[in-house]
């Protein structure tokens, strides 16, 4: 499948994009509390229409009209920034401009800054009129009041492009067949006459471009921290004083969370310490003492992540108690700070007629039922518990691969990558097929293959393997071993094991395999099952054209 | 020596104890053989109340896959809650497998199936080609002692699971008794799967089974011993095929019982 028309590689660069930006205003915050996007963007769609640009198809499309691939970028690569009442902390408008310029630089980010009295005013100046290789910020007159600034503002404006003017490529198209080319020549037409013969989006973007329409952004607030920290004298007094220190400075998050409806995905966890009554400090400054350590050298943090969001704090202190205990020993502590670095809307839970809450208890009665009945979450908390301890990579599910040779015919998926809630779900409930069949009912012909299980299976997945056919234990370094084997069948008749020869008393092969010759190098096997007169059963294979032999595993 | 273990021999002292009391009297020889076959019918009593008291209790047994292996299990089969230990050999004896079978055959009544391996050794294409979906299994691979006890110890506490595989080397005392609690309150069915060479060590399983290969005979013979059931007939044992699942895979598939006429003889000892 090619990559770029790859739905999830779209989705994901989508969402890489729209996070790119959404960071961006969020970071822009801190001189504006409104920072907003254009309303009502497709994203999805504008992204293939960059990409297109970017590879320049849309010159395949006959316009009379040389169509400028930045003029759409309005939609996705641009933020603004309602900085009324908000200059005089900064001095003025071209101050406050000259520091957003510099704060970018200083992020290594390229940017176009340009400052108007109307959205339309300040993209087209961005647009036109600033140039980022030599940093230079526009900023137009902003007070419209004024009826000269009013004037000079239009007849600067007059002078570009109407490609400025952010309309369709359409309404773009009829104007260039019509020979208006910049801004100027439109505003001098009559109103009426460009919004029957062009339609009422270019005298709207029009009238929008002076502040004559209204124009609304879509306002992106200020993320909320969910922080909370504590400064401590030093010493501590035991892992039970830090894990009480948590559960207080976690208290008042999950509190705020709730009153939203949210739930911790990730915590962050940071904290300043000390070992074996060495003293450390915050801030490196003073350079005079020799006991002056860097603090980022003794600053433990570690993350706990979750997979469905929760406000519940046993449960977090739990996972907060696995991870601490990797920690280590700490002899004294000045700082501790906990933030809920991802959150999530919580799952909207059926309350009972008489209870607050989900019922913790476990369900009596009948083994069986009772699995069946237990809420997923109860799964999805012990993934939690053994991720934090174990690390992510160490609880998989595995998964078969069409593959032929032993050691790539299957992958371990992490659990992470699993919708937890559909998963959980899947594995709680019983096999009815299995217990179709247990009760003396066969079960139903339609009940055999899933659609997701016939889109998987290639050939090496589709084919029935006999319930001895493989190994339980194996080597993925096969081992090489010492075997006589018949001459005729090249069945192995004795085997080198534990220090002496034992006798081959039945073989089961040859199982014959020749792949992987477009990853590095051809593989020839002979595999054969064999069982020596102890009763134990290997997987040996001969490898060819060399007829070493290897023991690839053992049947348990 | 272990509690239950303890318990359980305490229960059978106190009965010799009665019969050794009732013996240091002067009485004939008719006298002893009354007692001996009073003690007998009692055993039998106690092994068929067993189940009777389980099947009391509301849990039915799951079917082991051998009609002859669930006539000398204690409740006719495996039980949720319970810990059972495959003593055999574990490098290509086939008790692992054995093992991992029986666990499976519990885990499709509900629940995850949690394989704990810390030797990443593990080959999934052998349990799927046991008929086990994959989609259900969990494999969890910790590194080092003090996370394997952690992480066995979780995953026996958690009702989700439906059941545990495991390879065990060694296993101290206490940790083995928080197992059988484990399981016990949860209700996850534990299979432990050891080298032979702990026959001997101390066991808080609820049932210990010694698997041997027959070389050479049938589609991979075993015998299975019955070295300890809590509840049930210790010394106990059967043979069966491990090819018989490939028998019931097919039925299940196909709709068809399998005819067990056509079955090689199938030998059961019942120890007195």
């Amino acid at each position: 499948m090619e990559a770029g028309k790859d739905t999830r590689s779209v989705e994901r660069q989508v969402w890489e994009t729209q996070d790119g930006m959404y960071q961006l205003a969020r970071w822009a915050n801190r001189y504006s509390p409104l920072v907003g996007f254009p309303e009502s963007v497709n994203w999805k769609r504008e992204l293939a229409a960059q990409e297109k640009r970017t590879a320049g198809k849309h010159v395949g499309t006959q316009y009379a009209h040389q169509p400028d691939p930045r003029a759409a970028a309005w939609k996705t690569e641009a933020i603004w920034l309602d900085v009324t009442d908000v200059c005089q902390y900064f001095g003025t408008v071209t101050k406050l401009a000259a520091r957003i310029r510099n704060d970018l630089i200083r992020l290594d980010i390229v940017a176009r800054i340009a400052a108007a009295s109307t959205v339309g005013a300040s993209w087209a100046a961005c647009l036109y009129l600033a140039n980022p290789t030599v940093n230079q910020t526009v900023v137009l007159s902003t007070v419209q009041q004024n009826q000269q600034n009013q004037v000079a503002v239009r007849k600067e404006l007059g002078q570009l492009p109407v490609n400025s003017l952010r309309l369709p490529a359409t309404a773009l198209d009829a104007l260039a067949r019509l020979g208006i080319v910049t801004l100027g020549q439109l505003i001098a037409l009559p109103q009426e006459a460009i919004a029957q013969r062009l339609g009422a989006v270019v005298t709207q973007r029009c009238q929008q471009l002076f502040g004559q329409a209204i124009e609304p952004l879509k306002m992106i607030h200020s993320q909320q921290r969910y922080l909370s920290e504590q400064v401590l004298l030093g010493p501590i007094g035991g892992s039970q004083m830090v894990v009480d220190l948590f559960r207080h400075l976690l208290k008042p998050i999950l509190g705020r969370l709730k009153k939203r409806g949210r739930g911790v995905l990730q915590l962050y966890c940071k904290f300043e310490v000390s070992r074996y009554g060495q003293r450390i400090y915050g801030d490196t400054v003073n350079g005079a003492s020799e006991t002056v350590v860097t603090a980022s050298t003794h600053i433990e943090q570690f993350k706990i992540g979750l997979y469905r969001p929760t406000i519940e704090c046993a449960h977090l202190v739990s996972l907060f108690q696995l991870a601490w205990e990797k920690v280590g020993r700490i002899d004294e502590m000045y700082h501790i700070s906990i933030e809920a670095s991802q959150t999530a809307v919580m799952q909207q839970v059926q309350l009972g007629l008489f209870t607050e809450k989900e019922s913790e208890q476990p369900v009596a009665g009948n083994c069986e039922l009772a699995r069946d009945q237990i809420p997923p979450r109860v799964l999805a908390r012990l993934i939690d518990r053994l991720t934090s301890r174990l690390g992510k990579q160490r609880v998989s599910r595995p998964q078969l691969r069409a593959e032929a040779q032993p050691e790539l015919s299957f992958e371990m998926q992490v659990v992470v990558e699993l919708d937890m809630q559909r998963w959980c779900r899947h594995v709680l409930r019983p096999v009815r097929k299995a217990l179709d069949a247990s009760s003396g009912h066969p079960p139903p012909a339609t009940a055999q293959k899933t659609q997701h299980n016939r889109q998987r299976s290639g050939w090496a997945l589709g084919q029935q393997l006999s319930v001895d056919s493989r190994p339980l234990w194996y080597w993925a370094s096969p081992l090489e071993i010492q075997c006589h084997s018949k001459s005729r069948t090249g069945a192995p008749v004795r085997l080198f094991h534990s220090g002496s020869w034992q006798q081959v008393v039945r073989s089961w092969g040859p199982e014959r395999i020749e792949t992987g010759w477009w990853r590095s190098r051809a593989v020839r096997r002979e595999y054969f099952r064999i069982e020596i007169d102890s009763g134990q059963r290997f997987w040996v294979f001969r490898q060819l054209p060399t007829s070493q032999w290897f023991l690839q595993g053992n049947f348990g | 020596m272990p509690a239950s273990q303890q318990h359980q021999h305490d229960g059978h002292d106190e009965h010799l104890g009665h019969a050794e009391h009732d013996q240091s009297e002067p009485q004939g020889e008719d006298e002893q053989s009354d007692q001996k076959r009073i003690l007998q019918q009692l055993q039998h009593l106690m092994r068929d109340f067993q189940p009777v008291a389980v099947a009391k209790s509301g849990e039915a047994s799951v079917p082991t896959g051998w009609e002859q292996l669930d006539s000398i299990l204690p409740s006719g089969g495996w039980r949720s809650g319970q810990l059972v230990e495959w003593l055999g050999e574990v490098k290509g004896g086939g008790v692992g497998l054995l093992g991992l079978w029986s666990a499976w055959q519990v885990a499709q009544r509900g629940g995850v199936l949690v394989v704990l391996d810390n030797t990443g050794k593990f080959f999934p294409p052998a349990a799927a080609a046991l008929g086990i979906h994959l989609s259900r299994m969990l494999v969890v691979s910790p590194q080092g002692k003090a996370d394997f006890d952690w992480a066995l110890d979780q995953v026996l506490r958690c009702r989700a699971v439906g059941a545990v595989w495991v390879n065990l080397l060694k296993i101290d005392n206490r940790a083995y008794r928080r197992l059988q609690l484990a399981v016990e309150e949860s209700g996850v069915f534990g299979v432990l799967v050891r080298d032979q060479k702990c026959l001997h060590d101390p066991t808080w399983a609820h049932l210990r089974l010694r698997a041997t290969p027959l070389a050479g005979q049938g589609d991979w013979r075993f015998r299975v011993e019955v070295i300890r059931a809590v509840g049930g007939n210790t010394g106990a044992s059967c043979e069966l095929e491990f090819m018989e699942i490939e028998n019931q895979q097919r039925s299940k598939r196909d709709g068809v019982l399998i005819n067990h006429t056509n079955r090689p003889p199938i030998i059961t000892n019942y120890s007195q």
